[in-house]
């Protein structure tokens, strides 16, 4: 009987030991707070890009996410009001596209917006890059019409041959990565994959990519890939670009080869990166994100922040032209894929936010902050600039896929992949 | 007959009407033996399942900050409750036993929230007429599921039932039991909270 109740003791005490927590559930559903749902915009809305056509004024121009197979668009006069669909381009040249057409990418050269297009029906592939030629800051993108998209680049294709574009924008200067999986004609079990990347600075006046754009595969030392199986592996392809405080153009891009994965940052002077002065660094990551951060009192060191799939942030000093030590993410609580970058410092001095990915094994949790006048880079996981960001929140544990900053309404928009897209004003997140 | 057969005839008729009769009655006045039947004794066993509803009551804050309540709202829906117990007899009125159950409920933005406890119980079960009605103490481990998060805490749960005993094997009847659940939160012990629940359930129980 004693020996029973020594049992019962010891197993009571690694109970209590087991038994502790590092999150508080009960705590956390203490304080959830129903999460305010503001207009007609589906919940689980996935915005691959999301874009102000308007970024000096308050009222005048529109925010526009691109959800793939639906661009949605509402105006900014209130804090909150409804989502509406603009309609996309429906053809290219006389071939229509299927019926689950899908916006790839978006980006915005003002005062046009630039859209790529994809879909597949069957073997089919159709896709296409184009220009929006109304302007968005004085006209309602209700109005838009199939015909008032302009094609600039199009390729009609199988699944053994087709094209897949990414389209970027800095500093006015239009980039195109145009990926394609080519059969080989002389050996049915041999695939080329290659991708190219085309540049332009005058993407209003361009009338295709063929005559109006410049090839710069020569200048990032891009090539074709073999590969001699069925699955879709691309070459090097683009993942983002930056212009800093220096006037020097970046672009990051990766080398998904079945063997070694490595990322990849250029830059130059040029903004087609041939100055003939090209650095490179090469990371043996791939590379997720990159972001230049420039400090508008001059206070704090102007940077260029670059994250890969292994957790890191690389900081690259503009003024003295130099990498320094990595982002510190030390916290052992902190082990996460980064993923999107806001400056917020009208919301909170000196900050900027970091967003995270589900990638692999680890999954999104929401974002942290960076205090870029800690000349540590320490990353802080405290929500310094809401009052409702807490794990009772779904956005505290989402995959955040970017942010847009409307500065002159102070207010921040995250957008995730599978939890909608939400708004923070006044310090409080609510789901738009 | 001869007059003295005929007076031996009556005297015996007369003995077997007087006599009998009270020989009889001498046997009534004797009860029988009556022998006491325990409903239970070592080695008898009962399974159960029980099915009902989940009620959350609050959450206890044993260290309140200053101006706040000690007292607050779980904001856990009602939901539902289901457990199944093994028990055995020690003697007819002591069993000893272990229960795993599982509960479930939604949270205010409808995520689900779910508590599995696993717990050894003993009771002391009071028998009237046809009816049992066991109080007992159950302890063990809760394992807490909420969102991405789980957690396994130590669990409390005292409970009264009352049983129709239909016949030798079945048992029909309801539980009412309190759910005494703390967390500790060591890293922020800010977070820590007991939690407070009831389950109300029906019973079919099964005895061998």
């Amino acid at each position: 009987m004693n020996k029973i109740i020594q049992i019962f003791y010891i197993s009571l005490i690694l109970i209590m030991i087991g038994s502790c927590s590092e999150t508080g559930l009960f705590y956390s559903l203490e304080n959830e707070e129903v999460e305010e749902d503001n207009n007609d915009l589906n919940d689980s809305a996935q915005f691959e890009n999301m874009i102000d056509t308007d970024t000096s004024s308050t009222t005048d121009g529109y925010y526009i996410g691109n959800a793939g197979m639906t661009v949605y668009y509402r105006d900014k006069t209130e804090s909150y009001s409804s989502w509406s669909s603009m309609t996309m381009p429906s053809s290219v040249a006389s071939t229509e596209f299927a019926s689950d057409a899908t916006t790839s990418s978006m980006v915005y050269i003002s005062p046009y917006l630039y859209a790529s297009r994809i879909s597949h029906d069957g073997d089919d592939y159709v896709s296409g890059v184009f220009r929006l030629d109304i302007d968005l800051t004085s006209n309602d993108p209700g109005d838009v019409s199939s015909s008032d998209w302009t094609e600039i680049e199009s390729y009609t294709g199988d699944e053994d041959d087709y094209m897949y574009y990414k389209l970027f924008t800095v500093n006015g200067i239009m980039y195109i990565n145009a990926l394609s999986k080519d059969d080989d004609p002389d050996d049915d079990d041999n695939y080329t994959a290659y991708s190219t990347v085309y540049t332009s600075s005058s993407p209003d006046t361009a009338a295709s990519v063929s005559t109006n754009y410049t090839n710069i595969n020569g200048y990032l030392d891009f090539g074709e890939d073999e590969n001699d199986d069925d699955d879709i592996v691309y070459t090097e392809e683009v993942i983002g670009v930056a212009f800093d405080s220096n006037s020097t153009y970046w672009l990051i891009y990766n080398n998904p080869h079945e063997d070694v994965e490595e990322g990849h940052a250029y830059f130059d002077s040029s903004s087609d990166f041939s100055s003939g002065s090209v650095s490179s660094t090469d990371t043996d990551y791939m590379i997720t994100d990159i972001f230049a951060y420039s400090d508008s009192d001059s206070t704090n060191t102007d940077r260029i922040l670059i994250s890969d799939v292994e957790g890191s942030i690389y900081s690259y000093d503009v003024t003295n032209t130099g990498w320094d030590d990595d982002v510190d993410v030390d916290d052992a609580d902190i082990d996460c894929v980064f993923h999107g970058f806001a400056d917020i410092d009208v919301l909170s001095s000196d900050m900027i936010i970091i967003g995270t990915t589900a990638y692999d094994s680890n999954e999104g949790e929401g974002y942290f902050q960076l205090d870029m006048s800690d000349s540590t880079l320490t990353i802080d996981e405290d929500d310094e600039f809401s009052s409702n960001y807490s794990s009772s929140s779904s956005l505290y544990d989402a995959s955040i896929t970017g942010f847009l900053m409307d500065e002159n309404n102070e207010r921040l928009f995250a957008y995730t992949e599978d939890e909608g897209v939400w708004l923070n004003i006044s310090e409080e997140w609510s789901l738009e | 007959m001869t007059s003295k057969k005929k007076l031996l005839l009556s005297a015996l008729v007369l003995f077997m009407a007087i006599i009998l009769p009270a020989y009889s009655q001498e046997n009534d006045n004797e009860e029988p033996q009556l022998e006491k039947i325990e409903m239970y004794s070592l080695g008898d066993q009962n399974f159960t399942i029980n099915a009902g509803l989940f009620i959350p009551m609050f959450f206890l804050d044993l260290t309140p900050s200053s101006g706040s309540s000690a007292v607050a709202s779980t904001n856990l829906t009602a939901g539902g409750a289901g457990s199944l117990i093994y028990e055995a007899y020690l003697n007819s009125n002591i069993k000893v036993g272990g229960e795993v159950g599982g509960i479930f409920s939604y949270s205010p933005n409808d995520n689900s929230f779910f508590m599995i406890p696993i717990t050894a119980r003993i009771g002391y079960e009071f028998h009237f007429d046809q009816f049992s009605l066991p109080v007992y103490l159950g302890a063990g481990i809760n394992i807490i599921s909420y969102e991405d998060d789980t957690n396994v805490q130590m669990l409390f749960k005292p409970g009264v039932s009352l049983y129709y005993n239909y016949n030798s094997d079945w048992s029909f009847g309801g539980n009412l039991v309190y759910w005494f659940a703390p967390e500790i939160v060591f890293d922020d012990t800010d977070q820590t909270r007991i939690g407070n629940f009831l389950d109300f359930t029906v019973s079919a129980q099964y005895h061998f």
